[in-house]
């Protein structure tokens, strides 16, 4: 039952979340490759910059949805890799990005687990 | 009420919707950037009541679309609700210094997003019935008592007490506790209430709010009149000025008839600013005894003596030991 709603609302919304849930589950394939391909980005120091700021970009999505539809450790993983990123200087150096190859491993090897479960 | 969710994350755009529509608000447009937001309130037959706006999006962010529309003479007062992950106090106040009226963090639970969707419906209700009073008090229908706050608009850090009030429950959510908040009293504003017309009282709160505001530049203080010559500020204990400090510069700048002027009722001013207060570790988010203590503090400041015109240019000031 969800707070402050009658039976017929809280199914609807429930069945609302679940359809989102869905998609999301859906979409974790993509966001799997696309950060593989990033990672691989991260292999030119040339391209160091913008593959950061496309993992943080990525990342910062996923804090915001994955707690809501159910996926509070995905979110909390991608806003370490966030927050890593925030708080990286202008100029990047190897052990930076050592840093955040290895948080976004950790990203994601939650996000596979559920991708397997799924 | 009609709202407008803008988000760029097709996913938050549904849970939006979901959320709402769930809830009985079944009147929502949604946008998937700032400039699809422009472009849909451009082409509204009917005004929006509640915004909903994303922080980080490509293009226009959510700030610069706060204040795009906050430029609009339909959204002055209109609640805008940040939905965001960006948690860090710079967003916040930024946030707030351009319009938003409140702040939910993603992600964020549906019971949460509902309760503040209800809250900006109080207090779109609210503003509005103030304004209605506000309008019919400048036309001098009907003057508002000493006690009661009056609608200031359009000065840098002044929020109205309920966008003040929704500030400091965010900074408690996201553990600011540092902050802190002080109140400001303006004797002489009762004299000017009783001798002056609604709307000339008005313009004097507004000019003394306008100094206040002033005197805190590069403290991130928010300032609120509360009523009764009273002003509410908050902000980070470390960057508010000394108690000492503060009265120095108000006493300098609201006597200066080019920033605060009465003429109806010639004054000069004065200004007794009260203890510092903070919030306590243990206390809960909603919990805002603080700002009460803060107005309490005041009546611990001695009773100023009367300034004359003739010699307030040396006039004395009550300092209190804070």
């Amino acid at each position: 039952m969800v707070q402050g709603l009658d039976a017929d609302k809280a199914a609807q919304l429930n069945a609302g979340l679940a359809r989102i849930r869905e998609r999301f589950v859906q979409s974790l394939s993509d966001r799997i490759d696309a950060f593989y391909e990033l990672l691989g980005d991260l292999r030119d120091p040339g391209s160091w910059q913008d593959a950061c700021a496309e993992i943080r970009a990525s990342a910062h999505k996923l804090h915001g949805i994955c707690a809501s539809v159910g996926f509070s450790k995905i979110g909390q993983n991608a806003a370490q890799v966030e927050y890593l990123i925030d708080g990286l200087g202008p100029t990047l150096r190897e052990r930076d990005i050592d840093e955040v190859r290895s948080l976004l491993n950790l990203l994601l090897d939650e996000m596979e687990q559920h991708l397997d479960a799924a | 009420m009609r709202i407008l969710a803008v988000d760029d994350d097709e996913l938050i755009r549904e849970l939006l919707l979901a959320t709402l529509e769930a809830h009985g608000y079944t009147d929502v447009t949604l946008a998937e950037s700032g400039e699809d937001a422009l472009r849909k309130i451009a082409s509204a037959g009917k005004p929006f009541d509640t915004f909903m706006f994303d922080i980080q999006m490509p293009g226009m962010d959510g700030i610069e679309l706060t204040q795009r529309v906050r430029d609009m003479p339909d959204y002055r007062e209109s609640p805008v609700v940040m939905i965001t992950a960006m948690n860090q106090k710079d967003y916040i106040d930024r946030a707030f210094l351009a319009g938003a009226t409140d702040y939910v963090t993603k992600p964020f639970d549906t019971t949460e997003l509902i309760t503040r969707i209800r809250l900006a419906d109080k207090l779109q209700s609210e503003t509005r019935r103030a304004t209605v009073a506000g309008q019919s008090q400048r036309v001098g229908k009907n003057k508002p008592a000493y006690a009661d706050p009056i609608a200031i608009e359009e000065i840098k850090g002044y929020v109205s007490s309920g966008v003040l009030q929704n500030y400091v429950m965010i900074m408690k959510d996201q553990k600011q506790l540092s902050i802190g908040a002080f109140a400001i009293r303006v004797p002489e504003l009762e004299k000017v209430h009783a001798g002056s017309s609604a709307e000339e009282f008005a313009y004097v709160v507004t000019d003394v709010a306008e100094v206040i505001s002033d005197t805190l530049v590069g403290s991130q203080a928010f300032v609120s009149y509360i009523g009764g010559g009273v002003f509410l500020c908050v902000g980070p204990r470390r960057m508010l000025p000394e108690a000492q400090t503060i009265q120095d510069q108000l006493f300098t700048m609201l006597n200066d008839s080019d920033l605060v002027y009465c003429e109806e009722v010639p004054t000069s001013f004065s200004a007794q600013v009260g203890a510092l207060s903070a919030p306590k570790i243990l206390e809960r988010r909603d919990d805002l005894r603080f700002l009460g203590r803060a107005v309490d503090n005041l009546n611990m400041v001695p009773k100023q003596r009367q300034l004359s015109p003739m010699n307030s240019g040396i006039g004395r000031l009550d300092i209190h030991a804070a």
